[in-house]
């Protein structure tokens, strides 16, 4: 199913299925972008991400992006745009109590800009169950803008503590003392971290992230377990079992063909490594799924 | 756009209604308002009770409802005491869908949507001052 739709307030949904598709360089408003099939590789700037189902991508007000779809199986993406205005209410609302809100309800003049790291983020939990609702109530095509607006305004919500587990959090764990150092590691650790989750199934090692991060290796060793309290080696093998539960539970894929996809050496450390992470074979896992 | 795929929504619900299920659940020591939150169901939130209910201690028991569309199965749960909450739990999978839904309907909710270990609930009260959790449960430990 395709569809675009346009709220009042100028806030956008978009969906469709292809295998197919490429999307041209563009600006866009503060969006979330999702998959719930395949992959879509997004380009911004020089970074190249691959986004899969169990992440979702988040870019900023501004961004100039392009981004493609080359997949054997149809990929089922959704996009959400928030428009700038709804953006910064829903930030006042976070900051401000209600008596402050009371005295000056409508904001005027420019105001800071909505700014959270672009970047992918783990796509569970509350925001999966949220834009899953949402995505429903599209595709039946409800009509209601202010239902529609109530997920849309949870979504960010649910952005903010993913946000906060994923990035706030983990600076406070990084023992650096200055903060704008704190910053600028973890974003290197961030580029780390895309790097392995888009390149999870082409052979990489630790130099590669290492230098796509612009960390030596032993400084990205040591502040990567600080930040994620893994090894980027742990983190890239989570990767890829969490892409063969995937698999798993939504295709028809043979164990070897999974392994073969995931980038493992052999089915029997797959099976191996898979129980001994989940405490269940990869058979029973589908069994049970 | 989207207008068109709702109208035959909206006929296919008309020509072929369904059944779905709501649960509620409450607290033993709350059984005596059952009547009264039971009343609450059909006079402010639009359903219809197809039988009567007479509440049986110790039993498992399913209420029919209707809407105008829907056939509305609904379990009622009388939890173990000490385990529950004060309030009367009607079970959603969907609780932001319900909470707008209720609110149309001129329902009386105490807060807005929000998030707990178990999933996302909103509280909401009638005239005979009982208490109500709508909640939508949610498993975290999937990955």
């Amino acid at each position: 199913m395709k569809f675009l739709r346009v709220l009042k307030n100028e806030n956008r949904i978009s969906s469709e299925t292809v295998q197919q598709a490429y999307y041209p360089e563009h600006k866009s408003d503060f969006s979330i972008k999702t998959v719930f099939s395949g992959h879509r590789t997004f380009q911004l700037g020089k970074r190249q991400l691959n986004l899969y189902p169990e992440s979702f991508l988040v870019i900023k007000n501004g961004t100039s992006y392009s981004s493609e779809i080359d997949s054997s199986v149809p990929v089922n993406n959704l996009s959400i745009s928030f428009s700038p205005s709804f953006l910064q209410d829903f930030d006042r609302v976070q900051k401000y109590n209600h008596a402050d809100l009371l005295d000056e309800p409508f904001q005027d003049g420019d105001h800071p800009e909505f700014s959270f790291m672009e970047t992918i983020y783990p796509f569970s939990g509350d925001m999966k169950y949220n834009i899953m609702h949402l995505k429903d109530h599209l595709e039946k095509g409800t009509p209601d803008d202010l239902l529609i607006n109530e997920y849309l305004h949870h979504c960010l919500i649910n952005y903010y503590k993913v946000y906060n587990k994923e990035v706030v959090d983990k600076s406070e764990k990084l023992n650096f003392l200055n903060s704008s150092t704190k910053v600028e590691i973890l974003k290197r650790l961030t580029l780390a971290k895309e790097f392995i989750i888009s390149n999870y199934n082409k052979g990489i090692d630790l130099e590669d992230i290492a230098r796509h991060a612009c960390l030596s290796v032993n400084h990205l060793l040591r502040t990567f377990k600080q930040a994620y309290g893994q090894s980027p080696h742990q983190f890239l093998i989570k990767t890829k079992i969490d892409r063969a539960k995937y698999f798993l539970r939504n295709t028809n894929y043979t164990i070897n063909e999974i392994v073969e996809i995931i980038g493992f050496e052999c089915p029997s450390s797959f099976i191996r490594l898979f129980k001994s992470m989940n405490n269940i074979t990869p058979g029973k896992f589908r069994m049970y799924s | 756009m989207l207008s068109e795929f709702y109208n035959d929504n909206e006929q296919a619900e008309i020509l072929q209604p369904k059944t779905i299920s709501l649960k509620i659940s409450c607290n033993p020591a709350l059984t005596n308002k059952l009547n009264t939150a039971l009343r609450f169901v059909t006079l402010k939130m639009g359903y219809v009770m197809l039988e009567d209910f007479n509440y049986v201690e110790n039993q498992d028991q399913y209420i029919l409802l209707t809407t105008n569309r829907n056939k509305v199965s609904v379990e009622l749960n009388i939890t173990k005491p000490g385990t529950s909450s004060e309030n009367i739990i009607f079970h959603t999978d969907d609780c932001l869908r319900d909470y707008h839904k209720y609110i149309m309907l001129g329902v009386e909710f105490v807060n807005r949507p929000e998030y707990s270990n178990c999933g996302l609930q909103v509280k909401f009260i009638d005239d005979h001052d009982n208490h109500y959790t709508l909640l939508e449960e949610r498993y975290y430990n999937e990955s």
